[in-house]
């Protein structure tokens, strides 16, 4: 064993004196302004996009498919021109600096860009030596490294024979072998299984912890919501809106009622009855066998003086259900809730989303 | 850990690009294979067919020693340009994958990258021309340079083989998709073959493939060859190969640096 005391699963730290010292200590991990992608067929990608990311986040980029996550994910990482705006990683211009970034950084595509031919053993080493690491360190760290991704039987296996889940770990590996201070990751958690997510957030939480920076695109609301600092929500190339989960929730209200009333009622007088309540923020009609969702500061203490006005309003309700509100609430608020026509899986789990709340736009 | 002792040898960049690059042509071996087969097929096939070629008058006055050993150039020459079409291949299977996206996010020049790929090339082709040639000799061709002779011929045909591995690469980063590499490489293979001294001499030829070879860099290095095998050097000739090479060189690997430079769009 080489001579790491391994109280916790470590990477490797920041490779060396080059990239520490190369850079700029003040100044935010991430900052990007105006930022504008128009690619050549005249399609505006990013329509002037701003935020920035400090040091040791771990920072959530959610939309729905084609909001142009991934192209800003792509020009942090300096695999895509901007047209327009000023898009800085550790300080560094990634065009004018692009050396420089690239020094920085470790990227997972949405896409499993692993060597098939290789070994696993074989493809961690050499995203290691891409980056400058001697060869035999190289070798020792991808050791290492594999074991932290629960890969040190697989070593010596060929990427192709690998499954799916641990294909992805592999190339998720190698976006952290090297030791960047800014890591981005297009999607990590799509194809891996609950526990390898669950280890994944683990291994962000602990490098975020000694000062790693995180970008991530999601789906999963609720990953985000439980793993992310920050997070901010992309439109149709537009920031909708940045905040931590728990403010931006607050904006929505606490919480959810989903109340079914029985068939044969007709909704319109509970809708009332409920708007006038004074702890309800607002009631979303559903549609025909839809549950009515209520918008409520605090549901488990609404719950029974919901039900209790109900009652008295002669109203039978059927179920009642009750819900934090998370934020796929936020998601939908701000995006609409459309279906998204990309054939893809997201989208068919969006088109669920405006099925279940009644595919309009709120307000 | 399994292998304690791994001295810290600091790896060029590009030679470890290269080592992968071979390590692949060595365990995915299909298209390599294929890249071989096809130029043994046809020595053996072509010095069957055209062997009385050999016994006319008009061959006989130039002087090589059998059609085989006349065809041999050609058919080395053939296997770098198929390993060249390999090549485009793999960059566009890189591409395809998300591996050169992993490349270009290193912080390595873009070079490092094409030298990568242009080293793994020429050991593959090199290693080819060896076998075909050896192919040969079992089927009775002689050598009249020698040694020297049979290297200079290969190594002629190994940087011929790099130079157009340019194209296919260059389709393949302007593309970024395999098929349309395949078949445009394709396309470009068997012509440039077949407008040249390959299969009959020079003065044989059709006045305009003969104009047509005149620009063609692998008639010069299949000539070369021919002249290597049976007739002996011709410094004045071969000067003017090197010439064509670097001519070609100097045309098409920047566009290749370029076009990988413009990876990154």
């Amino acid at each position: 064993m080489t001579a790491t005391t391994s109280h916790s699963p470590d990477l490797p730290e920041s490779h060396g004196g080059s990239a520490a010292a190369g850079t700029s200590d003040q100044g935010p991990a991430i900052a990007v302004q105006d930022l504008v992608k128009v690619y050549p067929g005249g399609k505006t990608a990013l329509a002037g996009v701003s935020f920035s990311v400090d040091r040791g986040e771990i920072f959530g980029f959610l939309g729905p498919n084609g909001s142009g996550k991934t192209t800003a994910v792509r020009i942090l990482v300096t695999l895509l021109r901007k047209t327009s705006g000023i898009a800085r990683v550790s300080g560094f211009d990634v065009e004018g600096q692009a050396d420089r970034v690239r020094d920085q950084i470790g990227f997972a595509g949405q896409f499993v860009g692993v060597d098939d031919d290789l070994t696993a053993l074989e493809n961690l080493t050499l995203g290691s030596v891409l980056h400058l690491v001697p060869y035999g360190a190289a070798r020792r760290r991808a050791g290492e490294v594999l074991e932290i991704f629960s890969l040190g039987d697989v070593a010596y296996v060929r990427a192709a024979r690998l499954s799916g889940g641990m294909r992805r770990r592999l190339d998720l590996a190698q976006a952290l072998v090297h030791g960047p201070t800014v890591v981005f990751l297009d999607e990590p958690t799509t194809g891996l299984d609950p526990q390898s997510r669950k280890a994944l957030w683990g291994l962000l939480r602990h490098l975020s912890e000694n000062g790693t920076t995180v970008f991530l695109t999601t789906q999963y609301l609720e990953e985000a919501d439980r793993a992310c600092d920050r997070v901010a929500i992309l439109d149709d190339g537009r920031l909708v809106k940045v905040g931590t989960p728990r403010d931006l929730k607050q904006e929505v209200g606490g919480g959810r009622l989903m109340l079914t009333i029985r068939d044969d009622a007709d909704s319109t007088p509970a809708i009332q009855a409920l708007a006038s309540m004074p702890n309800v923020t607002r009631v979303q009609p559903g549609q025909t066998g839809e549950p009515l969702v209520v918008y409520v500061d605090d549901p488990s203490t609404s719950a029974p003086v919901v039900l209790r006005l109900l009652q008295a309003e002669g109203i039978e309700v059927a179920s009642l259900e009750q819900a934090q509100a998370s934020l796929d609430d936020v998601f939908l608020r701000y995006t609409g809730e459309r279906p998204r026509v990309e054939a893809s899986v997201e989208g068919t789990v969006s088109t669920g989303f405006a099925a279940v709340h009644g595919g309009r736009r709120p307000h | 850990m399994r292998e304690p002792a791994i001295r810290d040898v600091k790896v060029p960049v590009s030679v470890a690009l290269g080592a992968r690059n071979l390590i692949k042509n060595l365990r995915a071996p299909m298209l390599i294979t294929a890249s071989l087969a096809q130029p043994l097929i046809w020595l053996v096939l072509f010095s069957q067919i055209f062997r009385g070629l050999a016994d006319t008058p008009a061959f006989r006055r130039l002087g090589y020693g059998s059609y085989l050993e006349f065809l041999v150039p050609g058919m080395v020459v053939l296997s770098m340009l198929f390993t060249g079409l390999q090549s485009g291949l793999a960059t566009s299977t890189d591409i395809a994958t998300g591996m050169m996206d992993k490349l270009l996010i290193s912080p390595i020049r873009r070079s490092r990258i094409l030298a990568g790929r242009v080293m793994a090339d020429a050991v593959t082709m090199l290693l080819q021309g060896a076998i075909i040639l050896a192919a040969a000799l079992l089927m009775g061709a002689r050598v009249r340079t020698g040694w020297i002779g049979a290297i200079a011929m290969l190594v002629g045909a190994t940087t011929l083989g790099v130079v157009w591995a340019s194209v296919p690469n260059l389709i393949a980063l302007r593309t970024r998709n395999s098929e349309l590499t395949m078949v445009g490489g394709l396309l470009l293979t068997l012509p440039i073959l077949f407008l040249t001294p390959a299969f009959f001499p020079r003065p044989l030829l059709p006045e305009w493939v003969r104009a047509v070879a005149a620009v063609n860099p692998a008639a010069y290095v299949i000539e070369m060859g021919q002249r290597l095998m049976s007739l002996g050097t011709d410094w004045g000739q071969d000067l003017r190969t090197l010439i064509a090479l670097a001519v070609a060189s100097v045309v098409l690997i920047p566009l290749a640096v370029l076009a990988s430079r413009a990876a990154a769009e």
